[in-house]
């Protein structure tokens, strides 16, 4: 994770070694390195946001200094991203879903098991619409919070309905004679992950 | 298991209902194979159903899918929705044997970015440091510390006590 942009609409996009591997990826004249000690105070309205950001990748994060980054830069990469689409060579993507409660990270043949009632039916093929992020081999998309319907299509197919294994549930209380003694079933989905489709960038 | 991948194909090969043909615990068993079972033979061309009347025997149901696994549920004093529910079930299983599942999620390629190591993304002069290395271990202020402003203020009032 070398820079941090902040796109226009929804999309924040982190680069991750489009060039070399080891340096800071995107090194251009116009960028300037700001260290958050002496900044911040003159850092002001918009950039105050990024800033948060910035304090946040300080704390959390192995990158020591973070760059902040013009508009033409976010517009550099969004067309790198663009051309490795174009080429038809993004390989094999990744994303992050919100499925029934709960978010997977999923790629293309992954089966994954939803828990509790949950209305398709056996052999239905249906679209995950809520995508949280969306990644390659060397770049990643994540929405704020989430990816627009036109820039990703998850498609998923229900191959099993079933219920789960026995679950016990007992309590019991000593010298109360109480005891309570239940088994249930709770109902499952398996679901297969057939496609992730990822569109171009608007810039 | 690659069903779904290209296309969904219906998992459940045969289903036989046992049933006795006087007895009460089957009537609902009955009830079913008169009423409802038609309806399910309609929807369900790829699957062979059997029925087997047995005298003074317990209504069950057997249910055999393509990877060879066999279920049999008994269903004795049981009414006909409930049957139906039973026999929607069997279907829509896939012949996987039920047990506790371990993780929710299968996957085969568990990592396209490449695994996280605690040496991602440091700066390759480590390597050649040796520790502990005062210039790592110092600690990095965000905000001015209440000492630093003190020390200002100290700079101010000594200042301004030199122009007076």
């Amino acid at each position: 994770m070398a820079a941090r942009t902040c796109l226009g609409s929804a999309v924040r996009l982190f680069s991750r070694n489009f060039g070399s591997k080891n340096a800071p990826t995107i090194t251009k004249a116009g960028l300037e390195t700001i260290s958050l000690q002496t900044n911040q105070d003159s850092l002001s309205g918009a950039s105050r946001l990024n800033s948060t950001a910035c304090t946040w990748a300080r704390k959390f994060s192995t990158v020591r200094k973070v760059q902040k980054t013009q508009e033409s830069d976010t517009t550099d990469l969004i067309q790198l991203v663009n051309e490795k689409l174009h080429k038809d060579n993004v390989g094999r993507l990744f994303a992050v879903v919100h499925v029934a409660g709960k978010q997977r990270k999923i790629t293309t043949e992954d089966i994954i098991v939803v828990e509790g009632d949950f209305f398709p039916d056996v052999g239905d093929r249906i679209r995950l619409e809520k995508v949280l992020l969306v990644g390659g081999s060397d770049f990643t998309l994540t929405g704020r919070p989430m990816l627009s319907r036109d820039l990703v299509k998850v498609e998923a197919t229900v191959v099993e309905k079933t219920l789960s294994n026995f679950k016990v549930t007992f309590t019991y209380i000593r010298r109360k004679g109480h005891r309570k003694f239940n088994l249930r079933r709770n109902p499952q989905t398996v679901l297969v992950i057939n496609s992730i489709e990822l569109n171009k960038l608007s810039s | 298991m690659n069903n779904g991948i290209g296309r969904y194909v219906c998992q459940l090969q045969r289903i036989t209902l046992s049933f006795c043909k006087s007895h009460a615990d089957s009537r609902g068993m009955r009830d079913f194979i008169e009423n409802h079972l038609l309806d399910f033979t309609k929807a369900n061309p790829g699957v062979v159903v059997y029925l087997k009347p047995r005298r003074h025997r317990k209504p069950r149901i057997m249910a055999q899918y393509l990877n060879g696994y066999t279920e049999s549920v008994p269903l004795p004093n049981h009414r006909a929705d409930e049957i139906c529910k039973w026999v929607d079930l069997m279907k829509t299983r896939s012949g996987v044997k039920v047990v506790r599942l371990r993780k929710m999620w299968h996957t085969d390629n568990p990592s396209i970015q490449g695994l996280w190591h605690p040496f991602l993304n440091k700066d390759t002069s480590l390597n050649i440091k040796t520790f502990p290395d005062k210039e790592h271990y110092k600690f990095e202020q965000n905000e001015k510390s209440a000492t630093d402003s003190l020390l200002e203020k100290m700079k101010t009032v000594k200042l301004s006590s030199e122009i007076d």
